[in-house]
């Protein structure tokens, strides 16, 4: 009797020791490495040339990525920017997104709320996945050149969070 | 025999560990109990403070709650980078046609005057800049012209047409204020000669220039 109790007691305390290690490992193994990393560094657009009686052509960029983790459940990635001044239009869009559906471009204006840019990101599935960032960056004549204005310098934000 | 209640501290942490040691004691006193009382009792006993133990199973729903904690924040983390755009001054002006042709024929002149003219509008100026305090000038390559052109803007989409000017080497103002603008506008030549000149024929490069105001 004593010996089945003992047995029993036992064999529920390693279990649940193992659980718990278990859920340690892994909640540490997902909130230690990086949950998002923007990759490519700085990018620079530049619009050159134009149409008389049309306007400037568009520019795109597609030099950067985005690095995202799963999540332990099922989560979203925001886009914002901060670009105090702003006087040219910048749009973002997510290319190749296999986990998580894209949202259509985004319009990067200054002071805007963050955005849905990836959602439905699965929480099972895969580790860890990139996509690539298309900026594109457009201006009409009326909106001025650098020359004059300066030019635009937008802090680009990904967010990670729970949807 | 059992282990009695202890007052938990304030903190998570301190609740945690106290359940953990809540529950150490427990097994060691349900086996101590064992080995001295009567099997009834003990096993009335052991059931008692076997609800002590759910602690000890409860651990990995504190460590689950603990890092759930995170997920209720909503933000796993975020990341950023800087994007330049930057636009180059761009100055663009174009007609819609490589070249226009005026005639003075019989057809167009009055018996008894000396005057005779002949005006087209089939061509187009388009233009773009995205500089402010700009104008259109124009001006003819040919310095020395036998008859005379002259040129005007007419219903400019954006800007103000200046008034017709006889065509000369020396720039005039054709449109003004079209800074920052893109648009268009009808040309129109109107060619002058006189009875009294003769036959003969011009040819002019004619160039339209945006330039500061």
């Amino acid at each position: 009797m004593k010996q089945i109790l003992y047995s029993v007691i036992r064999l529920l305390h390693v279990r649940a020791l193992a659980v718990s290690v278990f859920v340690i490992v892994l909640a540490s193994e997902t909130s230690e490495a990086q949950p998002i990393e923007v990759r490519g560094g700085n990018q620079t657009l530049n619009i050159t040339s134009g149409f008389a009686g049309g306007e400037p052509v568009a520019v795109t960029n597609t030099n950067s990525s985005l690095r995202y983790r799963r999540q332990a459940r099922r989560s979203k990635i925001t886009v914002r920017t901060a670009c105090p001044g702003q006087n040219f239009n910048l749009s973002v869009e997510a290319q190749g997104v296999s986990r998580g559906v894209a949202a259509p471009a985004v319009q990067l204006i200054h002071g805007m709320l963050d955005t849905d840019f990836i959602v439905n990101i699965p929480a099972t599935g895969f580790t860890r996945t990139t996509i690539t960032l298309r900026y594109m960056a457009s201006a009409t004549f009326a909106q001025g050149n650098s020359a004059e204005l300066g030019n635009d310098v937008h802090t680009v934000t990904y967010t990670i969070l729970a949807q | 025999m059992l282990c009695p209640p202890r007052t938990t501290s304030a903190s998570e942490g301190g609740k945690h560990s106290t359940f953990l040691r809540l529950n150490l004691r427990a097994r060691r006193d349900i086996l101590g109990q064992l080995s001295s009382t009567s099997s009834a009792y003990v096993l009335f006993e052991t059931m008692k403070r076997l609800t002590h133990f759910p602690f000890s199973l409860m651990l990995p729903l504190f460590v689950l709650a603990a890092s759930s904690e995170s997920v209720q924040a909503q933000t796993y983390g975020s990341d950023f980078h800087r994007v330049t755009v930057s636009v180059a001054t761009i100055t663009l002006l174009q007609t819609n046609v490589g070249s226009v042709s005026l005639s003075i024929t019989g057809s167009s002149v009055i018996a008894g005057q000396d005057l005779m003219t002949v005006s087209d509008q089939s061509s187009t100026l388009l233009w773009g800049t995205n500089s402010s305090g700009k104008k259109v000038t124009v001006r003819t390559s040919l310095a020395t012209p036998k008859y005379s052109l002259r040129v005007a803007a007419i219903s400019p989409t954006s800007g103000t047409a200046a008034s017709e000017v006889a065509l000369s080497t020396a720039a005039a103002d054709f449109l003004f204020d079209i800074g920052r603008s893109s648009g268009s506008c009808a040309i129109r030549y109107t060619a002058l000669a006189l009875a009294s000149q003769g036959t003969g024929s011009d040819a002019h490069t004619v160039t339209f220039t945006i330039t500061n105001q």
